[in-house]
């Protein structure tokens, strides 16, 4: 007899949480990557895995389905999956972000053919998408170090408990039977990995170092989502735009096409940017 | 019995259609991009870093949408457009940081025009594949020191919904672009990070070999595919 999807759900929930918290040490900003060794071991299993069998996969899929109905398939997970965001917006004590939530899934509901189109973004209803570790983020809760997961690939331990999280509160699972939502995100897993096929293979090729590529990227893109696309000045800022300890007034009026790059010492003590 | 159910029910279905229609109607223009709002946040500052990417996205728009013009051709038009409005030389300084000062004159002019090429190669090949999108523009914010933040969102096609914002800084010779951010990814911050390995390792020059090897796999790449 299968056990019941609940049962399931709540061990493997259980297991992972114990195995972050374990793992989860003490408080580490995530730029220093002290697990970078065992990280790239994991990233480099990925690497393998999406090579042999998600692209091969996902490129059939790619060639079965046009664009159109994979940007349907798409607007129906993100449809059937707003609700939860909704909550998280209220958890997240952003009842303005929740009040769009319900008028784009009204929206899509009722013009949008049940959530196959997303009339909602047409109209220009700013789109944002939460989850468990976002929320818990806005609660205060540290990511921990950056952890790369074998199959599910970046995340941290914040991420990892947002993931078991997630995947035991999703909105629809609910309403079907244990091994229906092995189906419902392999489809969403397949279809996803299709739209992006041309993008991550141009990534790959193109980086220097696909590792740190993927953790910039990975890293920045949360951030950015737990402040919901404002992120205003941090502390960071300034180091990524300006340096205060160069002078580069003379740079400043150099005129493009101009190959010789005036960079002088400067005596001029006021920050001047770059 | 079960027709005065049936009917109560269809009144309270009606009147929850209703009155969601209303919602989304009342709702959805008043939380989207206010124009009004971003006038009132637009000082002369945001008002000419806006007109600045407004004229970039429509040029590179313009020449996407052209029919009957080769992909060579095409790259190169945007290269012009690009080269015009980015400002690359601050931005080899701010992708270089701190290891800047470890290049000399030549190797930085090197880098930078490496960089030009590598990213003209990289993200020319993949604006090709965009020409029906739509750039919906959101407000606009004032950074320090006076750069301003453009903000835009692609509606349509596979990009549908992705945030793509300008960080645009007033030079003598107008408003550039010195930072590109995707969905919260710093083009500087993503380069620097990888760069920054490369240079403790192995120094300024083996950077620079590493990107014209880059150029090189490129050119090896596009020969596959013709």
């Amino acid at each position: 007899m299968p056990r019941s999807r609940g049962e399931v759900g709540h061990a493997l929930r259980g297991a992972v949480v114990l195995t972050a918290l374990l793992v989860w040490g003490c408080a580490t900003p995530p730029e220093s990557d002290p697990w970078e060794k065992m990280n790239r071991k994991t990233h480099a299993f990925n690497e393998g895995l999406d090579h042999y069998v998600l692209i091969p996969v996902a490129t059939a899929w790619d060639f079965v389905f046009p664009e159109f109905v994979q940007t349907g398939i798409r607007n129906i997970f993100d449809h059937v999956n707003r609700p939860v965001i909704m909550v998280h917006n209220l958890l997240q004590g952003e009842p303005r972000r929740a009040h769009v939530d319900l008028v784009r899934f009204v929206a899509n509901t009722i013009f949008g053919l049940g959530g196959l189109v997303d009339v909602a973004s047409m109209d220009g209803v700013p789109e944002e998408d939460e989850d468990w570790d976002q929320t818990l983020a806005v609660w205060g809760v540290d990511s921990g170090p950056y952890l790369v997961l074998p199959f599910f690939g970046p995340s941290t331990p914040r991420g990892t408990v947002g993931l078991a999280a997630d995947s035991s509160s999703g909105g629809y699972s609910y309403l079907m039977p244990w091994w229906g939502s092995f189906i419902t995100t392999g489809t969403q897993l397949l279809n996803t990995r299709a739209i992006y096929l041309e993008e991550v293979e141009q990534s790959r090729r193109d980086a220097f170092d696909y590792y740190i590529f993927v953790r910039d990227a990975y890293l920045q893109n949360r951030a950015n989502e737990i402040a919901n696309g404002d992120v205003e000045e941090d502390v960071d800022e300034d180091d990524l735009y300006f340096f205060d300890d160069e002078e580069f007034d003379e740079f400043e009026e150099e005129e493009p096409g101009d190959s010789e790059a005036s960079f002088h010492d400067s005596s001029a003590d006021q920050e001047t940017p770059i | 019995m079960t027709r005065n159910t049936g009917s109560l029910f269809d009144r309270f279905a009606t009147l929850g259609a209703a009155a969601a229609l209303a919602l989304s109607f009342v709702a959805a223009p008043a939380l989207a991009a206010d124009p009004a709002r971003i006038q009132a946040t637009g000082d002369e500052a945001t008002a000419e870093a806006r007109t600045a990417v407004r004229s970039l996205v429509d040029r590179v728009l313009g020449e996407l949408s052209k029919q009957g013009v080769d992909d060579d051709t095409k790259i190169k038009s945007l290269e012009k457009i690009v080269f015009g409005e980015f400002d690359f030389g601050t931005i080899s300084r701010l992708v270089l940081a701190r290891n800047f000062k470890k290049f000399n004159k030549e190797q930085q002019k090197d880098f930078e025009n490496e960089f030009k090429v590598y990213l003209s190669r990289s993200y020319g090949k993949r604006l090709l594949r965009y020409a029906n999108e739509k750039v919906d523009f959101r407000k606009a914010r004032v950074e320090k020191r006076g750069d301003v933040t453009v903000m835009t969102m692609i509606i349509g096609g596979a990009a549908d919904g992705i945030d793509m914002n300008y960080r645009m800084r007033n030079r003598s010779r107008g408003w550039k672009v010195i930072d590109v951010v995707i969905e919260g990814i710093s083009l500087i911050s993503n380069f620097r990070t990888q760069f920054k390995e490369i240079i403790s390792r192995d120094g300024p020059e083996g950077l620079l070999k590493r990107l014209r090897d880059k150029r090189f796999v490129a050119e090896e790449h596009e020969g596959e595919a013709a």
